[in-house]
Order: structure tokens, then sequence, then C-alpha cells
């Protein structure tokens, strides 16, 4: 090479330095985020999962129906309250063959509601709502909706069966 | 912002706090890597308490809800086998840690006067990392944790005087039940974390009281410079805590820590079966001799260990100097040895 060359990439080298360097800086800046964001997710997500993880998720079966012998035993006008899968259902007798059966969760704020015989009103003690026996609307106070309604039916062989 | 921050300033003065923290020196001489065992304990605690708040919400006490729930977290919560394994792993690297940080301030006579109260604190938190230790062993219902539970209460029992009463108050009678798992979970998860917390706050404000103790022979020689704590310490002990995270993780993950069948008092105790190895040295002793016998030649020679700052306190000549430093020595040796005996002979 030439002097000449030589004096060319020497200078060149001199004015690259300072490029390079910063160049360099910024890329380790730029590893170091990348670092730290990847723990900050192998930290995150573990511990999201974990808390999320519950026991229903496990359950796994939703239940469909049940049978509810012992709702057959009830006069007209008398109600019970019970379990549909995990959670609380009423059953209110109107007649021989009238039947009406509702989850018993107040759609207002999550209370379990009661059956009022004298007012003929489902009612919920929390915030004085009324649901109408007849259909599940919501007639009085807060709730915003109808109670979630259950199908009721008596089977060939004399079973009492609830269903979703 | 900035106003913000003034508004605050003016009701929880921070200034002085700052100024002091920007003044900080650390020294840096050729044993000045021991300084960094006390930050790694603190990390290995600082895991304990989220790792042990996480399990909180999955881990249910009682007799029939505490096996079966360590079971449902490492085999059907998400990650759970990771988060257990981990508490687990991290509460033996704590005391591993806790381990070679007395000893390195032991061998650097850093318990002298003005440092003495911190060493008392100190042995205070190991004492209770050990009952942290040892309650959190019960949890998990599991045989080996029954048995380890039945010996050590046993042992406790042995107390002259008081020794039977702390015993049944501990099991909630003369039996380890579901009412022993109660106790020992609420001695794990809210009465020592309080005390110990309190305690370690002390510990570290002494610690930056006093800052760190240059070894004598380093401090006469003035082989020594000083760095800021901030940023430059304070970024290598970051870094310390980050290679302390990656090999909790690596050992967490590769070596999950197991759970036995759940614990049947019908069952013997399995062939093999010993505490973990911090308490190796102690099953020794108890191998080899009495129970009073070994648990008054560990108690005498644990009593004088704790007041060494008594027996050797800070003087011109230094005349017992040499005598802590074998006494140092000494205790290392007996401690690795009949550790190291025990494994051998089981």
């Amino acid at each position: 090479m030439s002097e000449l060359g030589s004096t060319l990439d020497r200078e060149f080298d001199e004015q690259a330095e300072p490029e390079t360097d910063f160049m360099r800086r910024g890329v380790v800046k730029w590893l170091i985020r990348v670092v730290s964001g990847l723990y900050a997710i192998a930290f995150i997500v573990p511990v999201v999962r974990f808390l999320r993880s519950g026991s229903a998720e496990e359950g796994g079966e939703k239940v469909t129906q049940i049978s509810l012998k012992a709702a057959l035993t009830l006069k007209p006008g008398e109600f019970q309250m019970f379990k549909f899968g995990s959670k609380p259902a009423i059953v209110i007798r109107q007649g021989p063959d009238d039947f009406k059966a509702y989850l018993a969760t107040c759609t207002h704020l999550g209370c379990t509601v009661n059956y009022n015989p004298g007012l003929r009103r489902i009612t919920c003690a929390c915030h004085g709502g009324q649901y109408d026996p007849d259909t599940g609307k919501n007639i009085a106070g807060p709730p915003p909706a109808p109670l979630a309604p259950l199908k009721t039916e008596v089977s060939s062989d004399g079973d009492f069966i609830v269903k979703a | 912002m900035g106003t913000l921050l003034s508004k605050l300033e003016e009701r929880l003065p921070l200034a002085p706090l700052k100024e002091a923290a920007l003044h900080k020196q650390v020294p840096i001489h050729k044993h000045a890597f021991w300084y960094y065992m006390g930050g790694i304990s603190l990390f290995f605690f600082l895991v304990q308490m989220v790792t042990g708040v996480l399990l909180l919400f999955h881990y249910q006490p009682g007799a029939e809800t505490a096996h079966a729930s360590a079971l449902r977290i490492m085999t059907k919560v998400d990650f759970g086998w990771l988060i257990r394994s981990i508490h687990s792993w991290s509460a033996n690297l704590m005391v591993g840690a806790i381990f070679v940080h007395m000893f390195s301030v032991f061998f650097m006579k850093a318990y002298q006067k003005p440092r003495d109260l911190t060493w008392y604190t100190g042995l205070a938190l190991l004492g209770m990392t050990f009952l942290f230790g040892f309650t959190g062993y019960l949890l998990p219902w599991d045989d080996i944790a029954f048995f380890a539970t039945k010996v050590g209460v046993d042992v406790a029992a042995g107390t002259p005087v008081i020794g039977k009463e702390i015993a049944n108050i501990l099991r909630g009678g003369t039996d380890i039940t579901g009412l022993t798992i109660q106790r020992f979970f609420a001695l794990h998860a809210v009465v020592l974390p309080g005390i110990f917390i309190a305690i370690l706050s002390l510990h570290l404000l002494l610690v930056q009281i006093h800052g760190n103790k240059i070894p004598e022979g380093v401090e006469r020689a003035n082989a020594y410079r000083t760095i800021p704590f901030f940023p430059n310490f304070l970024y290598a002990d970051l870094y310390v805590w980050l290679l302390a995270f990656n090999v909790l993780s690596i050992l967490a993950a590769i070596y999950p820590w197991p759970l036995g069948p759940e614990a049947d008092i019908l069952k013997p105790a399995p062939q093999g079966i010993h505490p973990e190895w911090y308490f190796m040295a102690q099953f020794q002793l108890l191998k080899m001799m009495p129970e009073p016998v070994a648990m008054t030649l560990f108690g005498a020679a644990g009593a004088l260990w704790a007041i060494v700052p008594l027996w050797n306190p800070a003087t011109a000549t230094g005349r017992r100097g040499k005598l802590a430093t074998y006494a140092g020595i000494a205790a290392a040796i007996g401690l690795i040895g009949l550790t190291i005996l025990a494994y051998g002979k089981l």
C-alpha cells in the first residue's frame, strides 16, 4: 500500500473510532433493556399464572342437570333452597304441577335471595330488590336484570329434574 | 412532578438521607469480596417473602388439607412446583449465605465495639432463620416433615424446667396433630416474619451507621481504597444479586424440591432419614452421645461463639485476636467435620 493509502486508513480509523464506540454503547444499552425485559417476563408470567390458578378451573365438569326428589313433597306456596352445582338455587311450588326454579343469586350485587310467600315475591334482603316468582322478572328495587331461570320437569319414573 | 416531590420533601425530609447515601464510601481491598455475603443473605430473604406470600394464596393448613394443598401446588397449580421449589431452595441458600456471612464477620473481627450490637442482632437473625426452617418444614405434612418435627420438638422438650411446657404449647398437646400444623403455620407466616423484619431493620440500620469494618491488617498496611456506595457499590451488589437469582432459578428448575407421601403416624420412620444439611452436625452429635450431653456441648460452644465481643474486645495489643481466629477455624472444622461424618454414615 502507498503511504497515502495508510494515511487515509489511519484518518478513517480516527474518525470512525468515536463512532463505533458510540454505537457499541448504544448496542449495550439496548441489550441491557432486552435482557431486563426478558427477566421481567420470566418473573411476571409464572407469578400471574400461579395466582390465576384456581380450584374452579380444575373441577372442569359444569353441572347441567340435577335430581331433586324432595321438591315433590312441597305443598303449593312452599319453596326450597338447593344447590345447583356450586351455586345456590330456589324452587317454588305454585300449584300441583306448577314449579318455578331460579338461580338464587340476586342480579344486583350477588346476595342470595329469599321467597316471601305472604308478599308472593322473591326478595333480596341486602338492598331491597324484588322479583316476580312467576317469571323471575325484576320488578322493584335496584336489580338490573331478571333472575336466571332453571327448567323443571317430572320424569317418567317419578323423579324431579332441574336443568340449566 | 417536581412540585409533588418538593411537597413530599416538606413533610418528609429526605434530603439528609440522600446526602448521606451520596457520601457513603465502601472500602475496597483484597478481602472486600466477603462484604457481599450479607447482601446475598438479604436477597434470599426477600425471595422468601415474595414466594412465601405467593404460596399463602394456595396453601391450606389443617390435617386434612395441608398435604393435599401442597400436592395440588406441585401438580395442578400453574408454576406451583417452581414457586415452592424456589422457596425451599432459597431457604437453604439463605442459611448457607448467613453462615458464610457470619464466619467472614468473625474472621474480620467485625463484631468488636461499636459493632457488637450488630453482631448480636445478626445472631438473633440466624436463630430466627433456623426457626423459620423448622416451622416451615412441617407445613407440607409429608413423612419427613412429620419426623423432623417430632425430633425437633423432642429436643426442645429436653430444655431444663420449661422444655416440656414449650413443647406442649408448640404441638398444641402431647401429640403432633392438625393443631400443630396450625401453630407452626402461624409462627412461620405471621409471628416470625414480624419479629424478623424488625430485627433485620435494626441490623441494617447499624450497618449503615458504622459502615464496613476494614480488617486490622489491611487498615495498618493502608492497603485499601474507597469507592462510593452510590452508584458503584450498589451496582456491584445488584450484579451479585442477579448472579444469586440465576443460581437459584437454575437449581429450582433442574432439581425441583420433592414432596413425600402424606404423614402417617402408623408408618415407621423411613430408612436413612436425616435432617437438612445445616442440622447434620447436631444430628451426628446426637448419634454419638446421649442427648443431654450433645445439647449441652452444642449449647456451650454456641454461647461462647455468641459472646466473642466480650472475650475478644478491641484492644491496642489485640492480645486475644489470635485466639479468636483459632476458635473460628476450630468451629469451622468442627462443623464441617461433623457434617461430613454424618453424611458418610448415612
